[in-house]
């Protein structure tokens, strides 16, 4: 059976987020999340994930389940690490603000590692090639090991070319647990018709784009869909891709949340 | 002679309950996280194993609590626990809140710690001949198995091969989290007879164990062999390691309580 191999510290898994900073991502988002920039929410969003995958690693010392890498697309193509990182060295690289709840006044201290930043095209077929060299080089580091997961999340179409090209070379890296995964997020600027999980091109609007995030968004793994509906309570159909359109905020945490869900205990 | 002393002899006959820990392989010793504790009562026996949830952190010692607990003072009911366990849970949040923490390991320590358990009081029969009682508490995937010679008498929960490992009750240190306990609590009960084994297993363990008597082959005797050996310790590693390799037996820390009446 594939995609599931143990993770522990010998044998680790790893992220790749691709996060679009194009200047479009300066646009202010709807609904709850209203008076912020998609760009503030997503880097809000990823902060918050980065740091559950953290935790799950804290024993109280960090163990190092997971390695993460974050490649940032707009102005340029550029890695937020250098690479892969583990979370022992993600654990201090944080920058640690206090957060103050305005309805209770309870101070939380909220690690930070990316910034919003919004400048430039979408050169997402760029970063697509990036995430598959960061991958590659993983697997031949870790051939038995569980295969890489690269989530992609983006408000908008690539500016640089057909993405499919480079998705398809990127999930054509295999490990003998299974293919590379890449699971993508549209944050979308209006808050109704997001598609979450879409198991078929016809559950899909008769739209260039959504097509072609269906086309590259891998199927999400039966160990997987398996976790999400226990841990998260998330009920996923069995073809259903690692996918969501359209979508508001609170869609695509789901999405880190289920894109990073890929192991029950882990030690 | 009266009836203590009839029980007291009959206890002095039957040989000690002994327990086989091993951490993960790749593991450290103290990176061990389950429990397993046996008492002697006034009646017999009381056995308990809680295995520790890896996912949280401090679980090795919430395991501790929960299985001292139980042999100490033995619960039947959900409520009971449900008490026991918020009591605990305190302790165990106050122990290590005064630890220096990292900002990480502080968030984490206040979503808990977990456990399964299973715990066991076997009482000893007044006379020799005549049949014993158990008693036994479940909540998640920890086992207990009755053995008659080669054959499963019960085992408790029931649980077979495939049902192990996916998402098993849990008893958790923070209260709120344990609302549901009810569902997952089981309690069993049966009766014994001299010659009768007693196996206390953590998950991995159980989920072989069951494989194997349902196979029918006896591979269970290998592991009372190991239990008596004079170097236990390692030859219980050694078998795992035999075991893991050959894709038996899931990479885990793996804890025995063996009960040979």
């Amino acid at each position: 059976m594939t995609y599931s191999a143990d993770i522990d510290r010998k044998h680790p898994a790893c992220f790749v987020f691709l996060v679009d900073q194009s200047e479009s991502m300066a646009e202010q988002c709807a609904g709850a999340e209203a008076g912020r920039s998609k760009a503030e929410a997503l880097a809000f969003g990823i902060n918050g994930n980065l740091n559950e995958i953290l935790i799950r690693c804290s024993k109280p010392e960090i163990r190092d389940y997971f390695h993460v890498a974050v490649i940032g697309y707009g102005a340029s193509v550029h890695s937020e690490f250098s690479g892969f990182i583990p979370m022992s060295e993600m654990a201090l690289r944080a920058r640690i603000e206090i957060k103050v709840d305005p309805r209770t006044g309870a101070a939380a201290k909220s690690p930070i590692w990316l910034d919003a930043v919004a400048d430039g095209n979408t050169p997402m077929c760029a970063a697509l090639a990036a995430a598959r060299s960061l991958v590659a080089e993983w697997v031949s580091e870790h051939p038995k090991d569980f295969p890489p997961i690269v989530i992609n999340i983006s408000d908008g179409a690539a500016t640089d070319g057909d993405p499919a090209v480079n998705a398809r070379l990127l999930t054509a890296v295999s490990s003998t647990d299974g293919a590379a995964l890449l699971f993508n997020g549209h944050l979308s600027s209006v808050e109704s018709g997001a598609i979450e999980f879409p198991s078929a091109a016809e559950n899909l609007p008769a739209d260039k784009y959504a097509l072609k995030m269906f086309e590259i968004s891998s199927v999400i793994p039966e160990s997987m869909r398996t976790l999400a509906a226990n841990k998260l309570g998330f009920s996923i159909k069995p073809s259903g891709r690692g996918m969501v359109f359209n979508a508001n905020f609170q869609a695509i945490v789901t999405l880190l949340e289920i894109g990073t869900t890929m192991s029950g205990p882990v030690g | 002679m009266g009836q203590f002393g009839r029980m007291s002899e009959s206890v002095q006959r039957i040989a000690k309950p002994y327990v086989l820990k091993l951490p993960k392989a790749g593991n450290m010793p103290a990176e061990y996280e389950d429990a397993a504790f046996v008492q002697r009562s006034f009646s017999g026996f009381r056995l308990a194993l809680a295995d520790g949830a890896s996912a949280a952190v401090f679980a090795g010692a919430w395991a501790r609590m929960l299985a001292r607990t139980f042999v100490r003072r033995p619960f039947w009911t959900a409520a009971a626990l449900r008490y026991r366990a918020q009591k605990l849970g305190q302790f165990w949040r106050w122990q290590h809140a005064q630890l220096e923490l990292p900002w990480y390991a502080e968030q984490k320590l206040a979503d808990g710690a977990a456990a399964t358990l299973i715990g066991v009081t076997i009482t000893l029969p007044a006379q020799r001949a005549a049949a014993g009682s158990w008693q036994s508490l479940a909540v998640g995937d920890a086992c207990l198995f009755q053995m008659r010679d080669r054959a499963l008498v019960q085992m408790h929960p029931d649980l077979n091969p495939a049902e192990f490992g996916t998402a098993p009750a849990l008893v958790y240190s923070v209260a709120a989290r344990n609302h549901r306990l009810a569902r997952g609590l089981a309690v069993a009960a049966g009766s014994w007879r001299m010659g009768d084994t007693f196996v206390l297993a953590s998950d991995a363990l159980a989920k072989w164990i069951r494989t194997h008597v349902d196979s029918g082959q006896g591979a269970l005797q290998s592991l009372y062999a190991l239990a008596a050996e004079p170097a236990a310790e390692s030859a219980f590693s050694q078998w795992a390691l035999q075991e893991q390799g050959a894709g038996r037996l899931k990479n885990d820390d793996h804890t025995m309580v063996l009960y040979q009446t």
